[in-house]
């Protein structure tokens, strides 16, 4: 059977990057005792997919992993017995099944919305100014590493939803963006190109991941799409 | 208590930050109370390379055993992550808790390798604590340091407060109680030091003082304190199978250098090779008893979820009862598709039948050190290996399905000459040789083979103790002969620096005064000087210059049987008289049997444990 999980990554947890946490998932999933179902051949793997990479720093409430079993669990059973000796700040929120030969996680990923914290210490009048500036323009176009080397994108097509609030100490940005193997837009890259800065990473700045969403005629959370009973 | 705050955007700076994090698989969260000892772990070298130490595993898993006592584990910070906390003013701090290192009762070092030592006093540094044990005064931590380097403690005297000698499992723990109760006394600093004079194993470098002779060697050792014994003796365990074995690793976020379950199978080894310092320092050979194995091997990879188990000792193939837990252990892995890693086998039959066995599927290389490569010089040396048994070894391997195959050498080894260098390159061609000899159908492509080249670096407790160690000329001439001897376009020749070589001998057998050119070359700028693309020869020099120390004195110098050596107030167990037997044999090329064969009077028998005990 195939488990779906969604998990959070918050706290210093947030700084171990994808390949690592795959791999403590696997690791944790064999401690766990979840009967986890193998690949053949000469080098065996374990069946576990993730739906999408997140970035070393950003932190997330809303990860999605499958595990395919090759006995019968109950999800809620697979859900607790990771959270014993799951570490600080990756948490299994939720667990449902779903059908075995479904389309891959990773495939369904159409959209994500992030929250963006900036700190108000980190940044002048001016740039929230040209933050400002930025997102009225019919492009935005910025300079990406591609397979060749640098090029040039517009990323404005791949912003489904922006909005900004001021708070007391800070500047919090609600941001929906296209994501997942055909287009993808990754906050950090949004961030460069609105402020202009090309090192906007030195600052203080807290991205999170609040959903992941797929496309099935309109824009569904991966938490709400083909539950099984 | 005082937690160190890394903000994101420091981690966002720096390379691999989940080095700096914490809270890994089965690391330990306690509550911290009023009496408990805080001891910080050090590994002097970053997170992927301590993360890999057994050592630091066990004692980690040992001293959290205890209620009153929370060992958290600190590492180098890499050089990106170090120029950042000294911008920012951070200082250095414990993993599981983020503590400064200023505020924890001890600091526990492991002295792996010699060139580690200036990340030692780096770390010292950073944590905003005083280097010399002198300028520390009654506040702040006791440092500690023990591991294989501790043998000879001169180098670092003057930097630590205690050194342990020996396997720590033994003395830790009334240590500790001794600890507790001077806390509640509310002594000095100098009279828990005191009170530690009687604890089996433990050197304290400040009740001791070196002088010297008007030609630069040591002259006395003299004890300070009424209680500072002349010999200090080594602590070993007694029975394996009694003794603690961590049921959990710390299972590190990012890919460790070894990254998977160590189990240990034995201390000691029986071959009595005549450069290695591990063979005479952890005799006499103790076995843990195959049930206890297998439980150990059990507990840890349920604990653990690795995907591989390696078995650590120092010559495996030698293991007891090998042919009958290799059964076990792969049945208990093909069930759980665990792989199998065997690292420091023999190059005879039976080790590449285990290979074969061990490693059906994968076939990675195969690894074998002859140490030199004509008979005389491993019979000097007391390889105690035959070509024939090599040739032998490597056909096997080959018909097996094995193409690669690495060869570990030593130059520089006493009594070596040009035909002794020669013969490396003749060793490596046979062995190509019978590769060809392999019918077409049965090889898997051309073969790889690769000879590695380490430098001899005489080390204390060894019977080359009194050895002089080749210039960096003399190295530098071998490498290109033995290059130049290599013709076959299937061997590929690797060779280590010289450089760090000599100072990795006027290091290991350093005294007192040593400790000055350690502490000018890290002032000079060196650290993780065990990095290849980090160290600094020119900047050692210099430290040499202004600090009067001459590396041939220490690493060029033949010393006589009669000299005062500085660590010849460590008793290994090993007698003297013993390791001057066998320097003399190797000078005539004669070989001593090992342990098992017949027991050839080392001195460890007083130990009463082990090998030299059994029937």
């Amino acid at each position: 059977m195939k488990i779906r999980l969604k998990f959070t990554k918050q706290g210093a947890v947030k700084f171990v990057g994808h390949l690592d946490t795959m791999r403590l998932f696997q690791r944790a999933i064999k401690v766990a005792k979840i009967p986890v179902a193998y690949s053949q051949g000469f080098n065996p793997h374990s069946l576990v997919y993730f739906a999408m990479p997140l970035s070393v720093g950003v932190s997330s409430m809303a990860e999605y992993m499958d595990i395919v079993t090759h006995t019968d669990i109950s999800p809620e059973e697979v859900k607790r017995l990771l959270n014993d000796i799951l570490v600080e700040g990756i948490v299994i929120k939720d667990a449902f099944l779903v059908e075995e030969h479904s389309d891959s996680l990773m495939s369904l990923v159409h959209a994500a919305a992030y929250e963006i914290d900036l700190p108000k210490q980190d940044f002048s009048h001016e740039d929230i100014s040209i933050l400002k500036e930025s997102l009225k323009q019919e492009e935005i176009i910025t300079r990406k590493k591609g397979k060749k080397g640098m090029k040039s994108v517009d990323i404005k097509p791949m912003i489904l939803d922006f909005s900004v609030e001021e708070l007391p100490n800070s500047l919090k940005m609600f941001l929906n963006v296209l994501a997942g193997s055909k287009e993808n837009l990754s906050p950090q890259l949004f961030l460069k190109a609105v402020l202009k800065d090309e090192e906007v990473e030195k600052k203080d700045i807290a991205i999170m991941r609040k959903e992941l969403y797929t496309y099935d005629s309109d824009y569904i959370a991966l938490d709400c799409y083909r539950r099984k009973k | 208590m005082t937690q160190v705050r890394l903000s994101d955007s420091i981690l966002n700076q720096v390379d691999k930050p989940a080095r700096y994090i914490g809270g890994e698989l089965n690391s330990y969260k306690k509550e911290i109370t009023e009496n408990m000892i805080r001891f910080a772990f050090c590994f002097p070298d970053i997170y992927e390379v301590g993360m890999s130490h057994l050592g630091m595993q066990i004692l980690y898993h040992f001293f959290n055993k205890r209620q009153d006592v929370y060992c958290e584990r600190v590492f180098a910070p890499w050089k990106d992550m170090e120029a950042l906390m000294r911008v920012n003013s951070i200082p250095l701090f414990s993993l599981e808790t983020h503590t400064p290192l200023k505020e924890f009762d001890f600091l526990g070092f492991t002295l792996q390798y010699e060139m580690s030592y200036t990340n030692i006093l780096n770390m010292l540094e950073l944590a905003g604590i005083p280097l010399y044990s002198h300028e520390r005064h009654e506040d702040g931590p006791l440092i500690i340091a023990g591991g294989p380097c501790a043998y000879n403690p001169e180098p670092l005297a003057p930097f630590i407060d205690i050194f342990y000698i020996g396997e720590g499992e033994v003395s830790y723990d009334l240590l500790f109680d001794k600890y507790q109760l001077w806390k509640a006394s509310g002594g000095s600093k100098k009279d828990f030091l005191a009170q530690l004079l009687e604890v089996e194993g433990l050197y304290i470098p400040a009740f001791y003082e070196e002088s010297y002779n008007t030609d630069g060697t040591l002259k006395a050792k003299t004890p300070l304190h009424p209680l500072a014994k002349e010999r200090i003796r080594k602590v070993i365990v007694k029975n394996m199978d009694d003794v603690f074995y961590p049921e959990k690793q710390v299972v590190p976020w990012i890919q460790a250098v070894h990254d998977r379950v160590t189990l240990e199978m034995f201390r000691g080894c029986i071959r009595g090779c005549r450069f290695c310092q591990a063979g005479m320092i952890y005799r006499p050979v103790r076995q843990k008893s195959k049930p206890i194995l297998m439980k150990h091997a059990k507990n840890l990879l349920q604990s653990t979820g690795y995907e591989e188990i390696s078995l650590a000792s120092l010559s495996t193939s030698d293991y007891q009862d090998l042919e009958s837990f290799s059964e076990e252990l792969m049945d208990l892995c093909s069930s759980e598709l665990v792989n199998i890693s065997l690292p420091s086998l023999r190059v005879d039959a039976f080790s590449v039948d285990l290979m074969k066995r061990v490693q059906e599927v994968r076939k990675s290389s195969l690894t074998f050190a002859p140490e030199a490569g004509s008979q005389r010089l491993r019979d000097v040396i007391n390889k105690n290996i035959t070509e024939e048994e090599i040739l032998n070894g490597c056909k096997l391997a080959f018909e097996g399905g094995w193409n690669r195959v690495k060869l570990y050498f030593m130059l520089g080894l006493p009594g070596e000459n040009t035909s002794d260098v020669k013969a490396i390159a003749e060793l490596a061609e046979k062995i190509v040789g019978i590769y060809y000899q392999i019918e077409k159908e049965k090889r898997q492509g051309a073969i790889q083979l690769v000879v590695s080249t380490s430098c001899f670096v005489p080390k204390p407790f060894t019977p080359f103790q009194w050895a002089s160690q080749d210039s960096v000329e003399s190295f530098m001439e071998k490498h290109n002969l033995l290059k130049n001897t290599i013709t076959r376009r299937q061997i590929k020749y690797n060779h280590h620096d010289a450089q760090t070589s000599i100072l990795e001998a006027v290091i290991a057998r350093g005294d007192r005064r040593v400790a000055k050119l350690i502490e000018r070359a890290f002032r000079n700028g060196c650290t993780f000087d065990s990095w290849g693309e980090h160290f600094n020869y020119v900047k050692w020099q210099q430290a040499a210059n202004e600090t009067g120390i001459d590396f041939s004195f220490y690493a060029n110098r033949e010393r006589s049987y009669d000299e005062l050596l500085p660590w010849d107030h460590i008793d290994i167990g090993v007698s003297k008289k013993f390791l001057i037997n066998e320097n003399e044999k190797s000078k005539e090329s004669i070989t001593t049997p090992h342990c098992k064969e017949k027991c050839s009077g080392c001195g460890i028998s007083k130990f009463e444990e082990g090998v030299c005990n059994e029937n």
